[in-house]
Order: C-alpha cells, then sequence, then structure tokens
C-alpha cells in the first residue's frame, strides 16, 4: 500500500490479462496515495515520464506497454499529463509459445516520478510466475485506439514550420475533444505544451497545430508527430492515437537559429 | 496578433473536406506537390503565412522567453546578498539554470543533475568553451514550500552545489516573477542568453542518457559565432512550485 513516504507502489497482476480488444498483456498496476500522480509519456510542461521494461524467458516477445488514456492536470502555467488514484499499464504478449504453458516467468522494471507539491522518484523490479489463464482486464480507463478508419489526418509542409491537421468526426469525439501531444523526439509544437483545444465545423472537430522538426534531435532515421485525440473529459471516454511519419529536413530551415 | 490570427482564422474557416486524407501512418510525408499525389499522408506544401483556419491553443500559458527574442531583463539577489542584473552580465554569454535542492532530478539526491557530478562535468565543460560565460543558478520556489523559508532554501541551494565542489551564485526569485518572465517550468530549465541580451538555447542541460551536453553545445556555437544547434529540447524535471501571481493593478483612469 503507497504510504506517506512511499506514495506509490507498483504490482505485477497475478495473472495475464485480456484487453477491451481481446489482446493478450501483462498487467503493472501502480496505486497512489490520494493528490500524488504520475505522469504519461509525455509528461507535460514538467514531471517526468513513467517507463515500463518486461523480460520474459525465451519464446516470449513483449511489446511496448500501453498506457491508458492521460488525464490533464494542473494549471495552464503547468500543465501535467499523467494519473491520479490507481492505474494499470499493459505489456502486451507479441509472441508466445503454442501451447502456452501455465505459467510465464516475468520480470518487470518500472520506473516513475510521483509528485504532489513535493516529488520523488520510484522504481520496482516486479519478480513473479504470471499464469497465463488470461483474465478480462476492468475497463476503469480507456486505452487508446488506433485512428486510421475514423479520422483524416495529414501533415502540410511550410517553409519554416509544418501543420499537423486533423480532422474528426463530431459524432465520434464530441465538442470538447482535446489533441495532447505524445513524445515525438525533434518534434517541437509551435504553440507549447497544449492540450489543444478544436474548433468545429458542421460535422468535424478539427486541429491545425504547427510544430518545428529538429534533425539533431531526430532519433534514428525516423521522426513522427506523435498525440491522443481525447473524446470528452472522463477516464473511460475514448482516445485515438495519432502517430505520422515525417520527412526529417537535412538542414535547418531558414529563421530558425537564433 | 496571435489573438487577431486566430479571430480572422476562425472567420476564414473553410472545410476540410475536399482535400482531407485519410491517415495511414506507414508512409513517411515527403515534399511533392499535393496535385501529384492521389492519396495517401503525404504532406502539401503550404504558406505559412496563410491564415490558419481554426487552431486554438487552451488559454491561459504565457510563452515566456523565447529563443532569437531578447531575453526578459532581471533584478535578483544572490544567498549572499549581491545583486544581479542580466544588463550588467551583457557582452558574455549567460547561462541561467533554475533550480532546486530538493528536486530530485535537479540537485536533491545522488541521482539529480547536481548529485551525479553532471553539473559538474557541464559546469568544467563550459568554463572550458568560454572562460567569460557566467553560470547562474535561479530559485523560484516560493516561500514556505514544505515548511522552508526562502531563507532556507537559499542556504540548501548553496549547500548542495558546494557538496559539489562548486560555487555558484544561486539567485533568490521567491516571488516567482522572473521564473514566470522566463516561462521556466521545471529544475532543472537551462536558459542561455548570448552576449547581446538574446535568448539562444531553451530546454534540458543534457539528454536523457547524458551523452549529450546541452550547455556546451551552445555555450561553444556561440562563441564560434555559429548557431546553437539544437536551440530547444524538452525539458523535465519537478514543476516549479510559484507564488501565486500578484493581483493586477487597479487599470488607472485616464486624466480628464
Amino acid at each position: 500500500m503507497p504510504s506517506a513516504s512511499v506514495p506509490a507502489v507498483a504490482k505485477l497482476a497475478p495473472t495475464l490479462v485480456t484487453a477491451a480488444d481481446g489482446s493478450l498483456a501483462i498487467a503493472v498496476d501502480l496505486a497512489m496515495l490520494p493528490h500524488w500522480h504520475i505522469y504519461w509519456s509525455n509528461p507535460g510542461d514538467s514531471g517526468g515520464a513513467t517507463k515500463l521494461e518486461a523480460v520474459c524467458p525465451p519464446g516470449w516477445k513483449v511489446g511496448a506497454p500501453r498506457m491508458p488514456r492521460p488525464e490533464v492536470h494542473g494549471s495552464s502555467e503547468d500543465r501535467a499529463f499523467g494519473w491520479e488514484g490507481e492505474v494499470r499499464f499493459l505489456l502486451p504478449i507479441v509472441e508466445h509459445p503454442e501451447p502456452m504453458p501455465a505459467t510465464i516467468a516475468v520480470s518487470v522494471k518500472a520506473e516513475w516520478m510521483v509528485c504532489r507539491e513535493s516529488c520523488l522518484l520510484g522504481s520496482a523490479t516486479l519478480t513473479g510466475s504470471v499464469s497465463t489463464a488470461a483474465v478480462p482486464s476492468p475497463p476503469a480507463r480507456a486505452y487508446p485506439e488506433p485512428a486510421h478508419s475514423t479520422m483524416r489526418v495529414r501533415v502540410e509542409e511550410g517553409a519554416t514550420h509544418s501543420t499537423l491537421v486533423i480532422e474528426a468526426p463530431k459524432s465520434l469525439v464530441g465538442e470538447g475533444a482535446l489533441f495532447v501531444p505524445d513524445d515525438s523526439p525533434g518534434v517541437r509544437f509551435v504553440d507549447g505544451t497544449g492540450p489543444f483545444a478544436a474548433t468545429t465545423n458542421e460535422t468535424a472537430c478539427v486541429w491545425e497545430l504547427e510544430f518545428e522538426i529538429d534533425p539533431a534531435l531526430v532519433a534514428g532515421a525516423q521522426a513522427r508527430v506523435r498525440g491522443l485525440v481525447l473524446a470528452g473529459a472522463k477516464i473511460n471516454d475514448r482516445a485515438f492515437e495519432i502517430s505520422q511519419l515525417l520527412r526529417v529536413p537535412k538542414v535547418r530551415d531558414a529563421g530558425k537559429a537564433p | 496578433m496571435k489573438l487577431a490570427t486566430t479571430l480572422l482564422a476562425g472567420l476564414l474557416a473553410i472545410s476540410l473536406a475536399s482535400h482531407g486524407i485519410a491517415q495511414d501512418a506507414s508512409k513517411p510525408v515527403d515534399s511533392k506537390p499535393a496535385s501529384a499525389e492521389k492519396g495517401g499522408d503525404e504532406a502539401k506544401p503550404r504558406q505559412n503565412d496563410r491564415p490558419r483556419r481554426n487552431r486554438v491553443r487552451e488559454a491561459g500559458a504565457s510563452r515566456g522567453a523565447e529563443v532569437g527574442k531578447p531575453a526578459p531583463e532581471f533584478t535578483l539577489k544572490s544567498v549572499d546578498g549581491t545583486e544581479y542584473t542580466l544588463a550588467m552580465l551583457k557582452g558574455k554569454t549567460v547561462v541561467l539554470e533554475w533550480f532546486s535542492p530538493y528536486c530530485p532530478v535537479s540537485a536533491g539526491g545522488d541521482g539529480s543533475y547536481w548529485g551525479s557530478g553532471n553539473a559538474s562535468k557541464v559546469l568544467a565543460a563550459v568554463k572550458a568553451a568560454d572562460a567569460d560565460a557566467v553560470y547562474l543558478t535561479v530559485n523560484s520556489t516560493k516561500d514556505g514550500l514544505d515548511g522552508k523559508s526562502t531563507e532556507q532554501n537559499g542556504i540548501d541551494s548553496t549547500a548542495a552545489i558546494k557538496a559539489q565542489g562548486q560555487s555558484v551564485p544561486v539567485l533568490l526569485d521567491a516571488d516567482g516573477k522572473v521564473g514566470r518572465a522566463y516561462g521556466a517550468k521545471t529544475t532543472p530549465h537551462i536558459f542561455i542568453v548570448d552576449a547581446r541580451g538574446t535568448v539562444a538555447y531553451i530546454g534540458a542541460p543534457m539528454s536523457d542518457d547524458g551523452a549529450t551536453d546541452y550547455v556546451t553545445n551552445a555555450v561553444t556555437a556561440l562563441k564560434a559565432g555559429k548557431p546553437v544547434e539544437p536551440s530547444h529540447t524538452k525539458n523535465k524535471g519537478c514543476s516549479i512550485k510559484y507564488a501565486a501571481p500578484a493581483s493586477p493593478e487597479t487599470p488607472v483612469a485616464p486624466a480628464t
């Protein structure tokens, strides 16, 4: 249980879980004291991202952690994207032996930053034998789903910056929808951290978000502009992943450097 | 101007339906003209000065300092009572690091920027790159946070720096005016001002893996008269616990 000296505690779920989309995953639960929060992969104006990494036996392969849609905390001066209370992270099983054994020996390393007024760094290495008799994961929070077929998304390149344009049907996201940028190395939104509200036309919520690409900060050969469209404000309202591959300029655009 | 642009953008709203393209995250963006494409998510050239249709940022946050623009002037006293102004440092590269002795990312503990010895390495590299460069820390934490006075916070800040064998001024900004003027969000958060008083770099001191020292990169570039690249990086750390902003002054009626 979390305490004043350890305000966030991580625990490995005893069984594999099936997510809402039917996929199989290892689950890690983080519980916090009231009013404390941990951070999403883009923590916002401050904070530090929660990180999870799993080690499994040969024959098993685990994909990138799936984090539930973040809550937006703080003031306009200090926006934080993360979670309070209890939050479940899913580590999707992308390969497993057939037939599956009854249990799997799992080790998950979790790192987080937990803040109220002050902040603490936390970490845990969670090891255990997890039953493969999967149980459904309770849908307390929504997990982002791909936006491929539901939204129109494009990038427009300009002389000094590019623009991410998202058009989401109102029937899907509602007028209060927000776009929250995710961690995108080398990509910087001109208007800051967000979240960004949409404007609406008759049928859609629309975002036009200017961003710059800094080739010096792009990790590897590819850059992506990434984020979530959050439909509604509740933790179990739907969220949609935007991930758009970018052409990385070889030379810095004129006018960007001081 | 920004507001005007946004309003204009709203008035000029145009339906996206005529050229919206379904997302396909598997294809890279390139710069082919739109007319050459039948579909996909390729980028389309655009005029950046075209009125934007409807970009809206949640209202509230000021932008703070901006790269390429004059750095906000300041007058602050250090823990030992010495007064520092940006004006008096004109002609020198100035590194401002927002700092907290209690934050586990800044200077609170062995894994922090200061506690790990990374700050000392950066300080040495900055001095080697430009002996005239000035490195200052700024503490914008409000008075009384977690029961600690500004005076105590200053003493603890100085002690944390001294513990690393360094002597760097700690400027106290308990009312948060300077931190807000710069848009400092975290500890650490770095702002580098060039010799002309222009902001040249905003962001983290180092890359997450510690492999790239952005501060020394910037100081070295400025010394050589070259552009600072990168000029922005993503800062991370504890949020600065600012004092509540002072109430706006009552508007004075114009003389009649």
